[in-house]
């Protein structure tokens, strides 16, 4: 007997569907069905993963592509896909629907139905009779040839009036009859997450759903001689007679890249070697070498075979236009690395530096388009994304999805509610649960908090939290990922609204694309550009040559830049700027450009947790003999010193050591970026060491070779993205070294971004000797600026940094400005502001030119009379006389802008009170290793990173600059509430030198002594 | 004027005490979810470093097996009214401040207890007897005793300089203002009351709403606003000694009689009903015994309660002839217009409700119901999960009557309609799966019979009459 | 012949033996089964007492469906000593307005206590009374004359295994049933003859007929269609 089961529900019907497409297909092949249709409400969002599915396991079964609907009260249906006409028409449909309404929604229309040609349509009948009737005859006037009805046996009581009301629909409208289920679960045990789906849905509890919810488990995937009892043989027989008519499978999509890039009178091949020879005679402009060139045509050929033309070619495009605003940008990804690129200036990576092999980027086995990534300024990037909208119209590009699974607080929140937890209950117990405790999972964390797991319910918690984890929530919008396309979107995949208005989004994500070899672009934002482009306006307007990325890359590797880094005086800097890099900057040293490509990919969960950091410093250091088990890993593992820090270089030991094809290797790289979820990494384990050993490996350095996979998890990061980053990285210290002033009025005007607070900044500043001139009315911009003192430049602080000054207020001030500047404070009131504009102003002592005592000044700003014409000759009566002490100042700097200019709290606190058996963070220095110190300072920042074992690192700030505490888990458990609630700390500890002149303070006691300042508020960066 | 104000800052901590032991041995804190704000905690959490005001994370974090009870207003106000009720004897000038402070007007009663301390002495003995912490203050006016009690002064002072000397020095954060209004004020150098009451009014004015500026009047104690004063609540209660020990039951009818009577004078003069009473017999050596007795609908006239304590009466019996009979009232309501409505199905409605009170007396409460519509798949669930207004579409297969006790199939008899599989009920540990089945017996009988896997075992759960 | 003996003839308590019982009367209520109807002479009694003696669940409460749906405004059906709970899904499948049943529950003499209170309430019109024991004379009588005197309808439900013994009643019945077929006997009726074997067909159960047919008449798929354009 053959059955083909045409109504399944995947978990993208979100909160329906408790089963994913690969899980039902498995099922669906292991019970031999014929075929099984993935039919989601008005969505193709699962097909993809279901196709990919049965090709990877080689699945005797074949996909059905359609969709369920309802389109009025009680009239609902499936349309199935016969062949690729019917496909586009179905995406068509989709694509309507979705747009007619909000995100998550749909609304049909009955003309989308009534202009079916080519889908088969099966009819669900709701068993009213009146709709019932209605619909029929519609359905009989218009699709009488492609119609069937879907008749369902759910032993619920109601299959006596299903089978009478069917079979006289089936006379009277003379629509044949199949069997079908509406799957919605792949295995009876799946029946109560379905509940708690439901629930989840109606936001109530699972006891209350009551008789709405399904009283069995009948709609699964059920075996075939039971089918064969509850089914008339003809009407079984009947759905392999409606398979035979779908014959439609995604791989005949084809993808054709726009047209309209390529100009008239030009093949695609020709138009790409003009512009790269174009580009050659700009980026090489003394010629080009022999070798160069060679390697050009090389690559030329690459891409003419794979014929991925158009791929630089759209690229090329957005990328002309972004240098025609001026809008600074980095190509970076596998592709960034070809002189090709190069040329066509889509990267500033310099190939001839760092001499990385094209072959690469484009691996003819692997058959996957290449992956480049452009990254733009933050704030100039939508300007990019309206020029792709504009120039190839909202029809044919689309950002890619991605699909937003359950992650465990929501998910132990919202089953915790279905199941009748109190929510103050779950709250409670969510704040305690501490998930980075890699001994204790959060399952036996419970009973301490007050959840006892020998209850039932707290079982039944437990199990269906942890098969929720992962499953779809919602479909969201790729961060960058734009599709296009040279026909119309919706005849390759539906598309549907997001959240943010006129933004659509294409109904598959990343993944799906790649495994149907749909070409994805990348258009990203990173604040660091934006923060070096302000610079270099800075610096173009001092200099006559301009200054920019090429022009500095072209420089070499600059030694006195190296120090500086070295030194780990890289506050600011792009990537290598946070605690932990500044700890490992000394100990790496690097020197050169491919030292900081390996310094930004080292410093990474990933690289740690597989353990290659410390035997790569000993190798650096030639403290270990450099080692190669065969040739082979040494022309991978050459340029690392034989330990593996990139991605790449893991996934091509696997094809060299371990004999993988390029299409295993594939599988392997997606493995490794989704291990966490769904464990696919273990079957390569056998394989990975099989392959070793049988080449001559000995087993344990094939078990450390996985281990170290293993360890890359999601976190390794490819070199091709590492050396574009360490450009900017490279760019940005540069210009702190030669250029401080500008560097830092760049930072300070693109924040928010990077890893410090303006206040940590400008410290920075002052600590290299840069004088930072506080906010005034008269000389002050809205942005922070340049002044100069003479010959010396200073930084002049804007108006920006005002806390609760309206932009309105700022436009007001900068235009009304007499040329003298304002006199008095009544001047300043006749201005059209709002009160709560003056009152932040005068917080701030914008004042301090006019009227020096702040409190006067916002006292005298809050009387409302004051701004009225009338009254303005009043004389100011002298009846107020409070006035700020030098702390009560700093208070308000704080309060009022987020830094104090003029000293630092422990600066004052070391005036007012006798600290002198403290010692401060640069005489630090001069302290023997392992003596012990008393220091003090503001907590600005707490970190507890995953890998170390529960040990916390803070940074105390003092007058003279940071100082890195390390507090071990049982020192801060033991003083809970100094190390979590103190603003500012006292540590009596050891001082801890490494070899390489690292200083760390172990902490032994902690002394709270925010008490010292009142009512000072820090901000503090806490575990992030 | 003199006024006492009492700020028990832990009402509802010190209510719980008594009846929930685990709080004297845990630390415990009252939570406000919607403020996300620690209101209370007992001395177990101050000494983890918890105060009031406080998030919940991280109250949470200080300390590991923390005892959380949610904040229900009306309880600690409840709460509030018994106090005052108790204090009401002593002291007749009593304003509420809900939610849990108490303000006394002392000057008038000091005459009776000759002096303020004797007064006060009086005051503290019924507060320790209560078993409430609170903090108190006195000052010329409601809000200046406020603010001196919320500033913990906890000193009684008589004299008005004193008090002008203390209120002085409360910071601002203990008066009325609203936050917005202290950090305006802060910014300019103003944090305490000196220096507020040292600016001109005038210059006051111009800055800030005239409410502040009559807050602050009232704090001078230049201006006394308007407060109601407190009157504890009067619920019927009366209980009559009859001349001798009453040993036979019907003997008690005429007493109960009287006390009717008492109560429908009780109800008409304040033109009240009641729909519940309280029937207590004292006896002499053994505890007193207490009957409820319901109507259907709230009655006033001691004709129609009599019945149904006949009724009440008649099931009896006395162990111990009975000392004293006491009656009283649980909630009165006000006659209201759909009460006492004059039109037919009135006369209707009122003789259903007779009788369905005079089925309940005679059955019990327990025999009456109505048919179990539930909104649940299982068929002999009771109707304890709350019948759901939404009747949803009523299966075919339902049959009349459902046994309260599946009772063994016997009979031969031969499926007519099934199967019905149902497997449900995973979430409330009566999880069910089983195939149901409808038969006819040899007699033509129909019966709901099921069989639960993996037993072979029939079981008859209803029958279609 | 004068007239008032024509006008006593008139009079609805006079039977005589000859007339044919008028199919018009008002206080009959049609039961929806023609050859039951003329053989009661109009339909069901709406007042006094009905006995009704057959074997349990053989759809015994619904062969007075038509009395139950014809209760006036307001007024109250009362199921007494039920052999279950009864089912509201029952009710609302025979579109019967739910809120005004009861069910009582209790043993035998409290039954009846209640049973005649319900009559003499006014307040119900048809009050449904299961025993387990036959009822004594001077109880039937009481139950037939309240329920006379009120309008309302009292029927008794005795199962088989409950002693038989004649009773004063409105009207004495007895039924069986093989498969959907029920033969009901008139065992006494007050004004009309008694009535063996009246042949009432339906069924209060659904049944898996049509599922059977669905499996014999689609044995093979549909021939013809094969093409879709």
């Amino acid at each position: 007997m053959v059955y083909s089961e045409l109504y399944c529900q995947s978990n993208f019907s979100f909160l329906n569907g408790a089963s994913d497409p690969e899980e039902l297909v498995n099922t669906a092949a292991f019970l031999n069905y014929q075929a099984l249709a993935i039919t989601d409400e008005c969505s193709v969002a699962g097909v993809v993963r279901a196709h990919a599915e049965i090709k990877r396991n080689r699945l005797p079964l074949k996909l059905i592509i359609g969709a369920a609907f309802t389109l009025a009260e009680n009239f609902s249906f499936l349309l199935l896909c016969s062949n690729k006409r019917a496909y586009s028409e179905l995406c068509r449909i989709i694509t309507n629907a979705r747009s007619r309404s909000a995100k998550g929604e749909y609304q049909l229309a009955e003309w989308d139905i009534k202009s079916v040609r080519h889908c088969i349509i099966i009819w669900l009948p709701s068993l009213h009779k009146d709709t019932d009737h209605h619909w029929g005859t519609w359905l009989q006037r218009y699709h009488s040839q492609r119609c069937w009805i879907g008749a369902q046996r759910l032993l619920d009581g109601v299959d006596h009036q299903r089978f009478t009301l069917l079979t006289e629909y089936s006379e009277t409208f003379s629509f044949s009859l199949c069997a079908c289920t509406g799957v919605l679960m792949h295995h009876a045990k799946r029946l109560p997450l379905q509940h708690v789906m439901h629930a989840m849905r109606l936001h109530t509890t699972v006891a209350q759903i009551g008789k709405a919810a399904l009283s069995n488990a009948e709609r699964t995937l059920r075996p075939l001689n039971k089918l064969k009892k509850l089914y008339p043989a003809g009407w079984l027989e009947e759905t392999s007679k409606i398979y035979q008519l779908c014959q439609f499978s995604l791989d005949e999509l084809k993808y054709q890249y726009p047209q309209e890039l390529v100009p008239a009178g030009y093949t695609a091949t020709s138009y790409l070697r003009e512009c790269v020879e174009k580009g050659i005679k700009k980026r090489f402009p003394e010629g080009l070498s022999v070798e160069v060139r060679e390697t050009i045509e090389k690559e030329l050929k690459l891409v003419k075979e794979q014929a991925y033309e158009y791929f630089f070619l759209t690229l090329y495009d957005i990328v002309q236009f972004a240098q025609r605003q001026g809008i600074l940008y980095q190509g970076r990804g596998s592709a960034a690395n070809s002189v090709v690129c190069y040329c066509l200036e889509i990267t500033a990576v310099d190939p001839r530096q760092i001499s990385v092999l094209f072959e690469r980027f484009i691996s003819k086995e692997r058959d996957e388009p290449p992956d480049i990534d452009v990254d733009f300024e933050h704030e100039k990037r939508e300007q990019i994304i309206q020029y792709i909208y504009q120039k190839y119209g909202r029809q044919r590009t689309a950002l890619a999805a991605t699909v937003i699974t359950f992650r465990f607080r929501s998910a132990f929140r919202e089953v915790g509610k279905a199941l009748g937890f109190a929510e103050s209950q779950l709250s409670y117990v969510l704040k305690n649960i501490n998930r980075r405790d890699k001994a204790l999972p959060w399952q036996s964390q419970l009973s301490q908090c007050g959840m006892d797991p020998s209850q039932a319910k707290v079982k039944q918690l437990i199990a269906l939290v942890e098969q929720i984890v992962g499953s779809p929530r919602h479909l969201s919008q790729h961060v960058g990922g734009f599709v296009i396309s040279n026909g119309p979107l919706h005849d390759l995949v539906p598309t549907e609204n997001t959240a943010m208005p006129e933004r659509t989004v294409i109904q598959w994500d990343k993944d799906d694309l790649e495994s149907l070899a749909l070409l994805k672009v990348d258009i990203l934002a990173l604040g660091m550009l934006t923060a070096i482009q302000k610079s270099f306006d800075l610096l173009n307007k001092q200099f006559p040559h301009s200054v920019d990325i090429p022009f500095i890359t072209r420089l070499g590797d600059d030694k006195q830049v190296y120090d500086m880094v070295c030194k780990a005086d890289t506050v600011g800097v792009f990537q290598i700027e946070s605690r932990a890099q500044m700890t490992m900057l000394p100990r790496l040293r690097p020197r050169c450009y491919y030292d900081l490509v390996v310094q930004i990919a080292i410093v990474r969960p990933g690289p740690i947790q597989g353990e290659m950091v410390h035997p790569y410093l000993r190798r650096r250091h030639q403290l270990e003999p450099v080692i190669y088990p065969s040739k082979e890993v040494e022309s991978v593992l050459g340029r690392t010193m034989g330990v593996p820090i990139f991605q790449e270089q893991v996934i091509q030991l696997a094809m060299v050591a371990a004999g993988f094809s390029g299409g295993e290797a594939d599988q392997l790289r997606r493995a490794m970026a989704s291990w966490k979820k769904n464990g696919r990494l273990y079957e390569f384990q056998e394989k990975v060491i099989t392959g070793m050993t049988k080449r001559g490996y000995d087993k344990h350095y094939a078990n450390q070779i996985f281990e170290q996979i293993k360890g890359f998890g999601g976190y390794g990061f490819p070199e091709a993205h590492s050396a574009s980053f360490a450009v900017l990285a490279y760019v940005s210290c540069w210009l702190k070294y030669y250029f401080p002033v500008e560097f830092y009025v760049g930072l300070l005007n693109s924040w928010p971004m990077g890893f410090y607070t303006p206040s940590q900044l400008v410290r920075d500043a002052q600590q290299h000797h840069i004088k930072v001139l506080p906010i005034c009315i008269n000389a002050s911009a809205i942005a922070h600026e340049i002044a100069y003192m003479g010959t010396e430049k200073a930084i002049r602080l804007g108006l920006t940094l005002v806390k609760g000054l309206s932009d309105k207020g700022k436009q007001c001030i900068i235009e009304r400005r007499p040329a003298p500047g304002y006199q008095s404070l009544a001047q300043i009131q006749q201005l059209p502001l709002i009160r709560s504009d003056l009152e932040a102003l005068a917080s701030a002592n914008a004042f301090h030119q006019i009227a020096d005592n702040r409190y006067q000044s916002r006292w005298e700003m809050m009387d409302e009379q004051k701004s009225l014409p009338l009254f303005t000759n009043e004389p100011t009566q002298q009846n107020f006389h409070f006035a700020p002490t030098s702390i009560e100042n700093l208070l308000e700097d704080y309060a009022a802008t987020g830094l104090s200019v003029e000293h630092h709290p422990i600066a004052l606190l070391a005036k007012q009170r006798s600290l002198d058996r403290f010692s401060w963070s640069n005489d630090l220095i001069n302290k023997a290793n392992k003596s012990f110190v008393r220091i003090i300072g503001c907590v600005t920042g707490r970190q507890a990173p995953g890998t170390a074992s529960g040990v916390t690192f803070m940074t105390l700030e003092d007058h003279t600059g940071n100082i890195n505490v390390v507090v071990w888990q049982s020192t801060a458990r033991h003083q809970q509430q100094p190390y979590l609630k103190a603003n500012i700390l006292q540590v009596d500890g050891i001082l801890e030198r490494s070899p390489e002149g690292v200083i760390h303070v172990i902490a032994g006691k902690l002394t709270d002594r925010s008490d010292w300042l009142t009512k000072l508020s820090v901000p503090s960066r806490d575990f992030h | 004027m003199l006024w006492l104000y009492l700020d028990f800052y832990q009402l509802t901590l010190d209510m719980l005490a008594p009846i929930q032991t685990e709080l004297r041995v845990q630390p415990c804190i009252i939570y406000r979810a919607d403020t996300n704000q620690v209101l209370q905690c007992n001395a177990l959490a101050h000494a983890a470093g918890i105060e009031s005001g406080m998030g919940m994370a991280q109250a949470a974090s200080l300390s590991g097996e923390l005892n959380i009870i949610d904040y229900k207003e009306q309880r600690e106000a409840n709460h509030l009214t018994v106090l005052a009720s108790a204090l009401y004897p002593l002291i007749g000038d009593i304003v509420l401040a809900p939610p849990n402070s108490l303000a006394l007007r002392l000057d008038p009663s000091i005459k009776y207890y000759e002096g303020l301390q004797p007064l006060w002495q009086t005051i503290i003995n019924e507060l320790t007897r209560q078993k409430v912490t609170y903090r108190f203050a006195t000052g010329w006016s409601i809000e200046s005793a406020k603010v001196l009690a919320k500033a913990k002064t906890n000193t009684i002072i008589a004299k008005r300089t004193d008090i002008h000397h203390a209120l002085q020095q409360c910071h601002l954060k203990h008066t009325d203002l609203s936050t917005k209004q202290i950090t305006s004020l802060s910014r300019v150098g103003i944090h305490n009351i000196k220096s507020l009451l040292a600016l001109p009014a005038t210059e006051l004015g111009k800055r800030f709403d005239n409410a502040l500026i009559s807050y602050l009047t009232a704090l001078r104690g230049e201006v006394f606003p308007h407060c109601s004063y407190f009157h504890p609540e009067e619920t019927f209660s009366a209980t009559i000694e009859p001349a001798y020990e009453i040993s036979q039951t019907q003997h008690l009818i005429p007493w109960v009689n009287r006390l009717l009577n008492q109560l429908a004078t009780f109800l008409r003069l304040r033109n009240q009903l009641t729909a519940s009473l309280t029937l207590t017999l004292y006896f002499r050596e053994t505890e007193k015994q207490i009957y409820q007795v319901g109507s259907a609908c709230p009655l006033s006239k001691a004709s129609n309660w009599e019945p149904l304590f006949v009724l009440l009466i008649e099931k009896l019996t006395l162990s111990h002839p009975v000392t004293a009979i006491g009656l009283c009232t649980n909630a009165t309501e006000e006659i209201s217009d759909q009460s006492s409505d004059f039109f037919s199905d009135r006369v209707h409605y009122f003789a259903k409700m007779q009788l369905l009170g005079r089925l309940q007396a005679k059955l019990g409460a327990s025999n009456i119901c109505q048919p179990a519509s539930i909104n649940d798949h299982r068929l002999g669930q009771l109707a304890h999960t709350q019948a759901s207004a939404m009747l949803s579409e009523p299966c075919a297969w339902q049959p009349l009557f459902i046994a309260s006790q599946p009772v063994l199939l016997t009979q031969p008899s031969h499926i007519q309609f099934g199967p019905v599989r149902l497997q449900t009920g995973w979430w409330d540990g009566e999880s069910v799966k089983r195939d149901y089945f409808i038969t006819q017996t040899a007699r033509g009988e129909y019966a709901l019979v099921y069989k639960s896997p993996p037993a072979e075992q029939w079981y008859i759960e209803g029958w279609y009459g | 012949m004068s007239d008032n003996l024509h006008l006593l003839t008139k009079h609805p308590q006079l039977w005589r033996a000859s007339y044919p019982p008028s199919t018009d009367d008002v206080t009959k209520v049609a039961s929806g089964f023609a050859l039951l109807d003329d053989a009661l002479g109009g339909g069901w009694p709406t007042s006094g007492l009905v006995r009704l003696r057959s074997y349990q669940g053989i759809g015994e409460v619904e062969l007075f469906l038509s009395l139950l749906n014809n209760i006036r405004h307001q007024r109250l059906l009362m199921f007494i000593n039920a052999p279950g709970h009864i089912q509201a899904g029952w009710f609302t499948k025979h579109k019967i307005p739910l809120e005004n049943i009861y069910a009582l529950s209790g043993d035998h003499d409290d039954c009846l206590w209640a049973a005649e209170q319900c009559l003499k309430s006014a307040v119900c019109q048809v009050v449904m009374l299961w025993s387990t024991r036959c009822l004594s004379l001077t109880q039937a009588r009481r139950l037939q004359v309240s329920a006379k005197q009120h309008h309302s309808t009292c029927i008794l439900f005795e199962y088989e295994h409950v002693l038989r013994q004649s009773l004063p009643v409105e009207l004495d019945l007895s039924v069986a049933r093989a498969q959907n077929q029920v033969n009901l006997n008139i065992e006494k009726q007050l004004g009309g003859w008694p009535r063996a074997d009246i042949p009432i067909s339906y069924s209060p159960i659904p049944t898996n007929q049509p599922i059977l047919s669905a499996f014999a008449h689609y044995v093979a798929p549909n021939a013809e269609r094969t093409k879709v354009s």
